[in-house]
């Protein structure tokens, strides 16, 4: 019978099959006992790798979800959403409010059960309830990275001065000022006059357009704003976005009805309930004191 | 009385070594320890020959044949392939059994625990790594063996039923396989997983399709219910299947031994249980030593390539809400996918499988072809040859590089930054992403070496496929790499385009990495990098 | 005493496996005649799987048909089923008059209770061998088995369903994924009310002019938030990202994707059910008849 090439494979020797045995035993002695020597510092990256990772993944949520009403840099918008990324947030909000558990706890149940509000609140709107447990939308993971993601602005806020601190203060609750350590008794809940309120009132402070609106800027190709239009040179564009409405017309639609017409490349983030929250005269001054290129502030 | 002096000769040592041989007789079944020593040393058996009767009187040894014929031994002739599967399968029991300490199979732990498994368990990853490149091994060692099988024909008569039950014993591996891809409840599990059971779907009529679906689902989509019932399936159903066929399969092997090289016997003929005295190979010690040898060998080599080559992968939690982009099937279902993609999915997942099933069973029953001898059996070697280029030629056709090319601009971000898994910019890795915007249009360059790399490559692959594709006309792209938080970048991927009507169109994707995020590729050498960032680390 | 054993055990093993082999052989010679599907194939192919196929019950008509074939296959047809196939594997059958084996073979696959009653043996045979025996007649025990065998595979099968019943997923009247009864149709709102939410059954209620009475999902079919109804506007809108549906659920504007999915609303007996487990997915929304913005 004639030998094919590959014979040589077929191994006969006892001795060397048993050397093979025996290095392969070794072999394996020697690599467990380098894993085992790397299992430490591997578990230690491993941790950081999934607490980064938690992270990354809570800021696609935060972008997604959070950043229309607190602001892309966490430090909220004016009469839309109280800062994150603020000193006092971090230092000082639970010792003002008594509450006992860890801020952890407070942002993750913050986010997943929301905030019930009153209408005449200083915050345009109410915070909807965001975990799937709730009636919202997002998985116990979602809400737990968002919560390590809005805790990570803790370093960096700790740099904050009494200056760029972006804190709102909440209407009707005291609060502790950090950098005074004075006790701050904030002005009670704006009562409901029958007085109208003057445009640059509603525009700057009450219905809080300012946070997402930039009234100074106009709005072009290479100017545009972040999360709402600039209106800067809305008088000019106003009525020509939608057949058959005339300037005033459009801009009182869009504050009422905000989503039937949406700027293209925005989201329909903005709150549709500024007809419930201004009187029709309060409306009519606003759209003017808008269109008015000669405006007050 | 007479007996008393001759006790009395025996020394007290003496005694206690009879003693001890007496037990280690017991324990061997019937070797003494000097025979052990004479198998050791190689010397030939005593007579008569005392290594038969652990055979016929001990359990672990009665299952294996006394002798085997010398020309199967050779390792060229079944290259142990059989031996190698039944090890892996053990191989998956140990390292599942230890697996299943630290995982609960409910939607809520599954994914925590993977992770807890990498990030606090000693060996965690060792133990997944393992147990999955084991699963992925047990595949291709059980198919090889059927190759082997085929190419040698050693399905003809008497072990058509051999081939049979292993034919069973290959499904049963492909589907414990797949059922355990679920458990990490991870996007690349879930979606896998979804596809797989969605196919049981298209069995025909839809009411049995719906119910199979339903039943292996335990709702209409994959959630708590199917995870428990694809646990079920994976650690106690399917096992146990496995192991009662296993043990038909090998009892056939053992009782007509294993086929002899065909040139060895006349055509017809089986003369593989008897083998002439001077052919003979005993079990204890020769064959013994080749099959530990192997095993060890094997072992050893599972163990250095799950610490330094594989990895098993790990995506992002299950999002019932977003299917990634490009899911695949595990890569043995390639073949399958690639079908679904030319053909109907009843056809392609319900009909061709079954049919293919049955033909691979009916095999030996239809070949007719006494010989066993290569020259006389051209056409089952040619078209098994050939159907084995259809189902390579089906798996690359299953990848998704046929066919599923999406949109150029999700192309071109997809292949620098796919959703899942690592791509060329997350290799490099959160220190080498230098702040700014970065046009295609100039050709920017930076100081970082690695960047400008993945920079190119974003601004050739967009001319690239400015050339090819009409519907993708004057296209610029816009990385923009930008501080989201300490520690945290965000990185933005703007393409512009003009469509073939000249609208102007935009692709935006935005993704965030982390200083300390880790990626794996799950085959390529490993990255043990935190071995040497550790100090400056701990510095900084 | 050891050393004896061992002196003994090489040749004692190989009688006991010529013993064993033999009784293999045997066993398999059996098995091949009792139709064992590996054993058969290796005879020849036609007849051997035409021998597989005749029952038990007919054997005796097997036999008795082979030996008269020229007699009996043509005044008696109905033998060709079972008794044409299997001249050729029992070509060795006893002789028996051709007038027995017409009646036995019309009558051998029809109940096998009569088999037993009907099978006389022929007075012509000296000698017959069991195997021969074997294949003619059915006794009580065997008969009794068969039925055993029979009762087993039933409650096999019962046992299956039972199986199915159990792993089938079900979910009670009045629970998310089971079925919710609403009354009579005389109850339903009337079309201009306002949509009633059903928050158990996670679906809204509404009485339309075109459809008749929908169960619309109450989850957004963007990202999966719970959408709200706003009776100023008369229609939905969700809080999370405002998409807007009408009140008929159809996608107004927004980012959702399509309309609310709707749930399977029957009529039966003038009650109204809605199967929670049965979902229809919305039709997109570039598709929506109330679509704000035309595309």
């Amino acid at each position: 019978m004639k030998r094919p090439w590959y014979r040589f494979l077929y191994v006969r020797s006892a001795l060397a099959k048993l050397g093979l045995a025996l290095l392969a035993v070794l072999g394996t002695i020697g690599i467990l006992l380098f894993v085992l020597f790397i299992e430490t510092p591997r578990m230690e990256a491993q941790t950081k790798n999934f607490e980064g990772r938690s992270i990354q993944n809570g800021a696609a949520v935060y972008a997604n979800n959070c950043s229309s009403c607190h602001g892309l840099d966490g430090k909220g918008l004016q009469g839309v959403a109280p800062a994150l990324h603020s000193r006092y947030f971090f230092e000082q909000r639970l010792k003002d409010l008594e509450y006992t558990g860890s801020l952890h706890d407070y942002v993750k149940l913050t986010v997943a059960a929301g905030r019930p509000m009153n209408k005449q609140s200083q915050w345009a709107q109410m915070m909807p309830t965001w975990s799937s447990r709730y009636g919202g939308p997002l998985r116990d993971d979602q809400v737990e990275d968002v919560t390590s993601f809005v805790l990570n602005w803790r370093e960096d806020a700790a740099l904050q001065t009494a200056e760029t601190d972006p804190w709102q203060p909440f209407q009707n609750a005291p609060m502790t000022d950090i950098y005074t350590g004075q006790q701050v008794e904030t002005a009670p809940a704006a009562e409901v006059s029958s007085e109208p309120r003057p445009p640059q009132q509603l525009f700057m402070v009450d219905m809080g357009c300012v946070g997402c609106h930039n009234i100074d800027q106009p709005q072009t190709e290479t100017n545009k704003g972040a999360i709402g239009p600039n209106l800067g040179n809305l008088y000019e564009t106003a009525g020509t976005k939608v057949p058959g409405e005339d300037a005033a017309t459009f801009v009182h639609n869009s504050i009422i009805e905000p989503n039937k017409y949406v700027e293209p490349g925005y989201n329909p983030v903005m709150p549709a309930n500024f007809a419930d929250r201004m009187s029709p005269e309060e409306i009519d001054s606003l759209v003017q004191w808008i269109l008015d290129p000669n405006r007050q502030k | 009385m007479a007996v008393q002096p001759e006790v009395k000769k025996k020394s007290f040592l003496q005694t206690i070594l009879d003693a001890a041989d007496d037990v280690f007789t017991r324990v061997t079944a019937g070797i003494s320890a000097g025979e052990v020593r004479r198998m050791l040393r190689g010397e030939p058996p005593g007579r008569p020959n005392p290594r038969l009767k652990p055979h016929s009187e001990a359990f672990l040894l009665h299952i294996k044949p006394t002798y085997y014929h010398e020309s199967v031994t050779r390792f060229t002739h079944t290259f142990r392939l059989g031996l190698l599967s039944t090890y892996l399968f053990f191989v998956e029991t140990i390292t599942g059994l230890i697996l299943m300490i630290w995982y609960a199979p409910t939607p809520e732990r599954a994914y925590t625990d993977m992770i807890r498994l990498l990030s606090n368990v000693p060996l965690g990853q060792l133990m997944r790594d393992m147990h999955r490149l084991g699963a992925e091994l047990m595949v291709v060692v059980v198919t090889l063996h059927m190759v082997r099988t085929y190419l040698t024909g050693s399905y003809k008569a008497p072990r058509q039923f051999t081939w049979f039950t292993g034919v069973l014993l290959l499904v049963l591996t492909l589907f414990l396989s797949f059922s355990g891809y679920l458990l990490p409840w991870d996007q690349l599990a879930y979606w896998a997983v979804t596809i797989g059971t969605s196919m049981a779907e298209a069995v025909p009529p839809p009411i049995v399709g719906e119910t199979v679906n339903l039943l292996a689902r335990g709702a209409p989509d994959i959630g708590a219910n199917g995870l428990m019932r694809f646990y079920l399936l994976h650690v106690l159903f399917l096992p146990l299947a496995l192991f009662l066929f296993f043990f038909v399969h090998y009892y056939k092997v053992v009782h007509f031994g294993i086929s002899l090289p065909s040139d060895e016997e006349e055509v017809g003929q089986d003369t593989a249980n008897k083998v002439p005295a001077d052919r003979r190979v005993y079990f204890l010690p020769d064959v013994l030593i080749d099959e530990s040898a192997l095993l060890i060998a094997f072992t050893a080599l599972m163990v250095l390539v799950s610490t330094f080559f594989f990895a098993a992968p790990l995506e992002s939690i299950a999002n019932p809400q977003s299917t990634p982009l490009h899911t695949v099937a595990p890569w043995y279902f390639y073949w399958l996918q690639g079908l679904l993609k030319i053909a109907d999915k009843t056809i392609a997942g319900v009909y061709v499988p079954g049919i293919l099933l049955v033909l691979l069973m009916a095999i030996p029953y239809l070949d007719r072809n006494p010989s066993r001898r290569g020259r006389d059996r051209r056409v089952a070697i040619i078209s098994g040859v050939v159907a084995g280029i259809v189902i390579i030629v089906l798996s690359w056709m299953g990848t998704p590089y046929y066919a599923v090319q999406g949109a150029p601009a999700v192309e071109i971000v997809q292949e620098l930054m796919p959703e899942e898994g690592m791509g060329p910019l997350r290799e490099m890795g959160y220190a080498h992403l230098p702040l700014g915007a970065y046009d295609s249009r100039e050709n920017a360059t930076t100081e970082d070496e690695e960047f400008n790399v993945v920079l190119h490559e974003f601004n050739e692959s967009i001319k690239a496929f400015a050339e090819k594709d009409p519907s993708f006309n004057e296209a610029y792209g816009v990385l923009t790499i930008s501080q989201e938080q300490p520690q945290l970048k965000r990185i933005t991927w703007d393409i512009n385009w003009l469509s073939p009507d000249g609208k102007d169109e935009a692709f935006k994707r935005i993704f965030f990495l982390h200083e300390n995020a880790l990626y794996w590729e799950q085959y390529a050498v490993k990255d043990f990098s935190f071995l040497r960032n550790e100090q400056p680390a701990a510095g900084e | 005493m050891a050393e004896k054993l061992a002196d003994l055990s090489p040749e004692e093993k190989e009688k006991r496996i010529a013993e064993m082999k033999a009784k293999m052989q045997a066993a398999a010679a059996k098995s091949k005649k009792a139709s064992s599907g590996e054993a058969a194939v290796k005879e020849a192919a036609a007849p051997a799987k035409q021998a597989r196929a005749v029952p038990a019950e007919a054997s005796p008509a097997v036999a008795a048909a082979a030996t008269d074939k020229q007699v009996s296959a043509q005044p008696a047809p109905a033998v060709t089923t079972y008794g044409a196939g299997s001249n050729g594997a029992a070509g060795n059958g006893a002789a028996s008059n051709g007038v027995a084996s017409n009646g036995v073979a019309s009558n051998g696959g029809a109940a096998a209770v009569s088999a037993p009653l009907l099978v006389a043996p022929p007075p012509e045979i000296a000698v017959e061998t069991p195997e021969q025996r074997a294949k003619k007649e059915m006794n009580r025990r065997e008969f009794l088995t068969y039925t055993w065998g029979a009762a087993l595979g039933l409650l096999a099968l019962q046992s299956g369903v039972g199986i199915f019943q159990f792993m089938y997923p079900r979910f009670k009247a009045g629970e998310f994924g089971g079925e919710f009864l609403l009354g009579p149709v005389a109850a339903l709102p009337p079309t201009d009310a306002a949509p009633a939410p059903n928050t158990s059954g996670k679906f809204w209620l509404v009485n339309t002019v075109d459809e008749g009475p929908k169960a619309l999902y109450m989850v957004c079919t963007h990202l999966g938030c719970l959408y709200k109804w706003a009776q100023s506007n008369n229609r939905f809108e969700c809080p999370c990202h405002g998409s807007k549906f009408s009140r008929e659920g159809f996608y107004i504007e927004g980012p959702a994707p399509r309309s609310l999915d709707t749930f399977l609303l029957t009529e039966a007996d003038g009650e109204i059910a809605v199967d929670t487990g049965k979902k229809t997915l919305g039709q997109p929304s570039a598709d929506s008849p109330a679509r704000a913005v035309p595309v």
